[in-house]
């Protein structure tokens, strides 16, 4: 019985390089997991753009691998085959370009596997793995074909630098041509996918490259000139798309509503009172998996906010303006709420939680409380010595809503000092001057939720205006 | 020149650059003949189809084996099968038998890098042979190999040669006398004897003798012939060099750098650089 043949590149070698190539991609996208964890179109296009790291790695292993079988005597076997040129040629190339491949899957699995555990909706895609997997062949079959001629000490970083400078280059200058040519996609929107044409030709594209090198390779001029225009006719089309060029996934931005409720995992629910108040969540279908930790997040600030805000339905309207469809959508799910009476609240002005697969909840409370107490900037200290202090305080004035302010994020946990996501306010008494007005803050925190909702309705207008006094503190 | 192999083995000798790896790369069609033609069995070479059913029928051990040292005895053979469109059913088979032939059988799960030198020359003779070709050329396959090692080697080409033509290239007159048929002088890139072993050694018998006789008629008594069958082959394919450079220095006069009318006694038997 015939035995399986054995592969020219030694697996340990092939191996290594499979790695070499792996690594790149996780130390792209692990670091940014907020960002797509869960969410299929976001892992896809990370793991995507981790080909910035993995193709200059693809590269350079092709030309190590190509330099080693050249130096070790296997070009001088080919040279004296008995089998189609073709046959021996394209054995030399695509084991390399097979480890690089294992290589990318390998660095693109955990991505994958995590989103397939925590994913809510959307399944994975395969023509973007196709067009990845026949950019990798092609490049890989380029560095091998490149490296077999040079020593791999100078091959193999001399295809990596080569292949780095030129991605470095178009995605500096030419973003447009890269997302054209490559599967390289560095756009973040969530429900707009590249075009399964694109990725298509792309796939093509690549093919005929690599065939390309592989005909010259093996001598044939005439298929190789022809590949080489197939290719040519191939990009025409792909260099005429733009970064809008895109696709929208209509499934993905449909709206689903749901009752808030219950509290993020080991807070008690409604913390700051006994009465629950009820709001509703629309997410688009695609974004679920943001639900299970924004809902209680929202459910937390309706209820601390009780009495300014009666009823409110929160929608996430990230695909706005993407479609008719989805503009129609969005629109009927806010007549039908407000029909409810209830104050419908776009997410995309309370707290841009667009595009994240994982929200930073405190970033999510500095947005709503922008939102429901526009906050009446901080005055000026006067000297401390005119109020008879001897150690000049230059804190601002805390202004009635910045007490309102302090109270809800220290509530919601929210950090207060500065020290939170980019935009956090300095609210803690360092940063500004509550010397005055210590009882009245004192007064709010002491209320109960009934009273501090009867308070929010008594003063929602002076809030809403921005005319909120310290009178409104008085007790 | 021109130049037809018969069954058997056919020793090539010449001196350094004289073109004896060029005229077995050409052989075996790893280079193409940019003048000439190669006709096999009748029928040139030309079209791929010839070209490669050539290589399919031709086994090759080039003077600088450079193995994939990392790879497997058995491996490189399967290798080397595949190479040579053995049937996938007979790889198994044309391995083992080609390891038994070389000696190597106990070797074929060792790393070519772990064998030993003599061992490596065997391996590289084992991968020429794992498809039975019925021309195999074998091009200065003991230099660098020890007295036993070098033995073993002839022994193992002998038997090759039994049903095949074996064409090996050399500069060691161990070589010539190991395998007895027929020989080949390439001077300068052309063909300047063809005989046969024994005609080579009696050309030399005559030369040493005549050479004798004078130093003795000089010197009298004393130094005769000594009727050393190694020392005769060095004098005869001296004496065909010398020949040999004459006439091209005759046809073509000597110019500063060329290479015919050099001191053949000076670089023969000096391994190639």
């Amino acid at each position: 019985m015939p035995r399986p043949l054995f592969l020219e590149i030694p697996p340990r070698l092939g191996l290594i390089g499979a790695l070499g190539v792996a690594l790149c991609l996780p130390i792209a996208y692990v670091g940014r997991w907020d960002q797509w964890l869960g969410l299929w179109t976001e892992t896809q296009k990370h793991t995507g753009t981790a080909f910035i790291f993995a193709l200059p790695a693809a590269a350079a292993v092709g030309a190590f691998l190509g330099a080693t079988t050249a130096r070790n005597g296997m070009d001088s076997m080919r040279q004296a085959a008995g089998r189609n040129a073709l046959q021996v040629q394209a054995r030399a190339v695509l084991e390399p370009a097979a480890w690089t491949t294992v290589g990318y899957l390998l660095g693109a699995t955990p991505g994958l596997v995590a989103t397939s555990f925590s994913a809510e909706y959307g399944r994975p895609a395969l023509l973007p793995v196709l067009a990845q997997v026949a950019c990798i062949c092609a490049v890989t079959i380029i560095g091998q074909v490149a490296g077999s001629r040079l020593p791999w000490y100078l091959g193999a970083p001399i295809c990596a630098l080569a292949v780095y400078l030129l991605l470095g280059f178009l995605s500096f200058n030419a973003d447009s041509i890269l997302l054209a040519m490559t599967p390289i996609d560095e756009r973040r929107v969530t429900f707009q996918p590249v075009l399964a044409w694109v990725l298509g030709l792309q796939t093509v594209f690549w093919l005929t490259v690599a065939l390309h090198v592989l005909m010259r390779r093996v001598g044939a001029k005439r298929v190789s000139s022809a590949a080489l225009i197939a290719a040519g006719l191939v990009a025409t089309p792909l260099l005429a798309i733009t970064p809008e060029t895109r696709g929208v996934d209509l499934a993905a931005t449909e709206l689903r509503c749901e009752v808030t409720s219950g509290a993020p995992a080991g807070e008690t629910d409604s913390p700051a009172g006994t009465k629950s108040l009820a709001s509703s969540l629309c997410l688009p279908r695609g974004k679920e998996i943001v639900r299970k930790q924004l809902g209680p997040e929202l459910h937390l600030a309706t209820n601390l906010l009780a009495g300014l805000l009666p009823k409110v339905t929160y929608v996430d309207d990230e695909a706005a303006g993407i479609s008719a469809e989805v503009n129609r959508d969005i629109e009927e799910i806010t007549s039908r709420e407000e029909a409810l009476d209830a104050d419908v609240v776009s997410l995309s002005q309370a707290s841009d939680i667009s595009a994240y697969a994982y929200l930073d909840t405190d970033q999510v409370h500095y947005g709503l409380v922008a939102y429901f107490i526009p906050r009446v900037a901080s005055t000026a200290s006067g000297d401390g010595a005119e109020r008879g202090s001897e150690v000049a305080d230059l804190r601002p004035l805390a202004s009635p809503t910045d007490v309102l302010w302090r109270w809800y994020l220290t509530e919601a946990g929210a950090k207060t000092d500065g020290s939170g996501p980019f935009g956090g306010p300095t609210l803690d008494p360092r940063f500004l001057n509550y010397d005055s007005h210590e009882s009245d803050l004192a007064f709010f925190s002491d209320l109960d939720a009934d009273a501090r909702a009867d308070w929010f309705h008594e003063h929602a207008d002076q809030i809403r205006t921005g005319s909120l006094t310290w009178e409104a503190f008085e007790h | 020149m021109t130049l037809d192999l018969e069954p058997g083995t056919t020793v090539l000798l010449g001196r350094n650059g004289a073109g004896k790896s060029t005229l077995c790369r050409m052989l075996t069609g790893i280079e193409r003949p940019d003048d000439g033609k190669l006709v096999r069995n009748g029928r040139e070479l030309t079209r791929a189809e010839d070209w490669r059913a050539h290589h399919a029928d031709t086994g090759w051990l080039p003077q600088h084996l450079a193995a994939p040292l990392s790879m497997r005895v058995e491996h490189y053979l399967r290798y080397a099968s595949w190479l040579k469109r053995v049937t996938p059913t007979d790889v198994e088979m044309r391995v083992d038998e080609s390891l038994r032939r070389t000696d190597l059988a106990d070797q074929r799960a060792r790393r070519l890098g772990q064998l030993s030198g003599g061992m490596l020359r065997r391996a590289g003779i084992a991968q020429a042979v794992v498809h039975e070709p019925r021309l195999l050329v074998l091009d200065e396959p003991t230099v660098g190999l020890d007295p036993e090692q070098r033995a073993r080697f002839h022994d193992i080409v002998r038997t090759l040669a039994a049903d095949r033509i074996v064409f090996i290239s050399t500069h060691l007159l161990e070589d010539v006398e190991a395998f007895p048929g027929r020989v080949v002088v390439l001077n300068n890139g052309t063909v300047c004897y063809d005989a046969t072993t024994e005609e080579l050694a009696d050309r030399g018998r005559r030369v040493r003798r005549e050479g004798a006789d004078a130093s003795r008629s000089e010197q009298g008594a004393g130094s005769g012939y000594d009727g050393s069958p190694h020392l005769d082959l060095r004098a005869g394919f001296l004496d065909v060099l010398a020949a040999s450079d004459r006439r091209l220095n005759a046809t073509h006069p000597r110019q500063e750098g060329d290479r015919p009318g050099e001191d053949s006694s000076r670089t023969f038997g000096q391994p190639d650089a």
